[in-house]
Formats: structure tokens, sequence, C-alpha cells
């Protein structure tokens, strides 16, 4: 992440970040145990939390030995504190994820409590719609929707990457280190904006997630990655993730 | 120590409920926020809260198991301490009478099913909203 402005870092195999509570007494040590608390690794300090117990997700461990973050898709989620990303007007997500749904849309990663009507906004979704895609969208003051074709039929384990900018109106999804979708509309004024960041739900309260997260990151920035460090940022994240 | 529980409850519970677990234990505020109904649209006939929680307070909720051999079966039904839970609500200062919280244990549907196991027996989806 060398260059960064700022950016945030989740590590679901890394159980020296995971606690079972939101307040960070109580370490994740084995599988099925809830995580009540992700440390950020990046060391800005946004640690996401879940204070209602049942709406923790669960660590498991896959079958070749990775470990992940299960979301139920019915109650859990994770959110951090109030994400400063300074002036800058561009954001990359990176996420590994096996989504093992594809009934209704699955929030992976959103800032703010909705995109819909918060300005300096982005957000991932595995799936994008009740469907076999997925997406994402970057949102200045106008919202710019990159939505892939329905070829992605859950259950499916994938590297997810979101590239935002605002400035230069790009929403664009990269799966698996391919562009699968991309929207150069206008998108509007203004900069990524200061919000919670909500993991695997929108506001805690609807369009969770169904399935596994391995990793996130995330990253607010002034410049644009160059096509290598994106392409580096996405081998690290399968090595997490094992998609491709 | 964790236990994995899911609850669904009526609508008509649910503000009760979600007082009720919030004054049993801290880690039981925000519980019952995902709402369902037999159609996937509002409005909400139920809520659902799946998870793990910790033993002390899935020991104090009534549970079900069930068999399912072309259709399902109740095997088994534990009722809810509602006496002992009724003493720790209103110790805990929360304001209720013994008979609102067995009318919510005999309402509520607590099992150890995954949750959309749980919603498929009652035939209950979760409300879809779209962006």
């Amino acid at each position: 992440m060398n260059g960064a402005s700022t950016w945030a870092w989740y590590d679901f195999s890394d159980l020296s970040t995971m606690f079972q509570d939101s307040a960070g007494s109580t370490p994740v040590t084995a599988v099925e145990q809830p995580i009540g608390r992700i440390n950020d690794k990046s060391g800005n300090g946004w640690h996401a939390t879940q204070g209602t117990a049942a709406a923790r997700p669960i660590y498991r461990v896959d079958g070749s030995g990775r470990g992940y973050a299960a979301f139920d898709g019915t109650d859990d989620s994770l959110a951090t504190g109030t994400i400063t990303p300074g002036a800058v007007n561009k954001a990359q997500v990176f996420a590994g994820v096996r989504k093992l749904s594809d009934a209704a849309i699955g929030m992976v990663v959103e800032t703010s409590n909705t995109t819909d009507s918060n300005d300096g906004t982005f957000f991932l979704t595995a799936p994008r719609t009740n469907a076999a895609n997925l997406g994402f969208r970057s949102k200045g003051t106008v919202l710019a929707d990159a939505q892939s074709a329905s070829a992605f039929a859950a259950p499916r384990t994938d590297v997810l990457t979101g590239i935002g900018d605002i400035s230069g109106d790009v929403s664009r999804l990269r799966v698996n280190g391919v562009q699968a979708a991309e929207t150069l509309t206008d998108q509007g004024t203004g900069n990524f904006l200061s919000y919670t960041m909500n993991i695997g739900s929108r506001a805690g309260s609807s369009l969770r997630f169904n399935g596994w997260m391995y990793g996130l990151i995330v990253r607010f920035s002034a410049a644009n990655l160059d096509a290598a460090t994106i392409s580096n940022a996405e081998t690290w994240m399968n090595g997490k993730t094992g998609a491709y | 120590m964790d236990l994995f529980r899911t609850a669904i409850i009526p609508a008509a519970n649910v503000v009760f409920a979600r007082g009720l677990v919030a004054a049993l234990s801290p880690g039981g505020a925000g519980m019952f926020t995902t709402p369902l109904s037999a159609s996937g649209n509002t409005p909400a006939t139920h809520f659902i809260s799946s998870g793990m929680i910790s033993a002390a307070i899935a020991n104090l909720m009534p549970l079900q198991t069930w068999a399912f051999n072309g259709s399902w079966t109740l095997t088994g039904s534990t009722p809810g301490p509602a006496a002992v839970v009724h003493q720790a609500a209103v110790a805990a200062g929360f304001s209720c009478t013994l008979a609102e919280v067995q009318n919510l244990f005999t309402a509520a549907d607590g099992t150890e099913q995954p949750p959309f196991d749980a919603m498929a027996r009652l035939g209950l989806k979760i409300i879809d909203f779209q962006t």
C-alpha cells in the first residue's frame, strides 16, 4: 500500500487481531467463536466492532486452512467508528469473499449508512441485485454503479476490487484480477467523506452479506494506484482467499 | 462459553422482546432488527436474531428441536424459565409482568437451526430491500 493517503486493513485469518467481544478483552482463539471486534492492521485505529452478541460473524477455517469470518446473511455485521479519508477523491477496495447466495443484495462494505443519500461514499456488493452478479458503487454527489453481468453465480469465491475516482469519473469492478464492470458517468463533485464504515450490511440493519470474508483493505488517496500495485494487492488478497 | 441460537418472534412481540434481551445482557441490545414476512415484502410479521450468544442467556430461552422427514416434526421442546427471566428482568430495571414473559416465550420460535432453515420451516423470508 505504498503511497497511501490513508487506509484500513482487516485480516480475518489473523487471530491476534480478533476478539469475541466488542471491547477487545476476550481473544478469538478457535473456530466457531464470534468476532465482536477486529483490529485495523493499518495502524490507523479503525477497528470494526459489533456490540450485539448474536449479530457477530463467526470465525471459521475453510478446507484449505484459510481463516475467514462467516456472515450469516441474517443479522451479522461489523462497523467502524468514523473514518476520515482526508481531502481526497479516490478510493480502492480489495476484498476476499465467498458469496453463498444470490437471493438478495449482499453488502460487503459500504461507507456511511447508505450511499443512496450520502455523498462522498462507495459500496462493494456480492451480489449486486438478487441475481448472479457483483457490484461496486462510487459516488461524489452523483452515484455511478458498476454492475457485472450475471455470470458470477453463488456459491463462488472471489477477490473483488473496487476502484472509485470521483473527479476522474471512474467506478470500476475487478474480479480475480480482471475487469468485470466499469461505469464512467459523471460522479459530480467532492471528496470521499468521513463516515462509519459498515462491513457485511447496510447500517447494521439491511442488505446483509451471506458469505465468507477472508480479508478487506480500503484505501483513500489523492492519486490512483498504478496497475502493478493493484495487481500486487489482488495477489496478496488471493493468498488469503484462494480464489484463483 | 457461547451457544448458537436462532430466535424468531412475531412482530407483535418485538418491542417487548428487544427491551427484555437488552435488560438481561448488554450483548442483547440490538437483537431482533431483521424483519421477515411470508412474501419477503413489508409489512413485517416476524423478526429474527441468529448467532452465538452466551450460554447463560441461551439457557434462559425456550428451545425447540425439529426433524425433517418430508415435513417438519417437533421432536423436543424446553420451555424457557419464564419466572426466572421475569425476576432477572425486573432486577435489571426492566418493567414487565410474568404474563408478558410467558406470552413472549409461547410465541417465540427458538432453535439451534441455521437461520435460513428456521425461516424456511416457518415459511418466512427476509424482507428484501433494494439500492
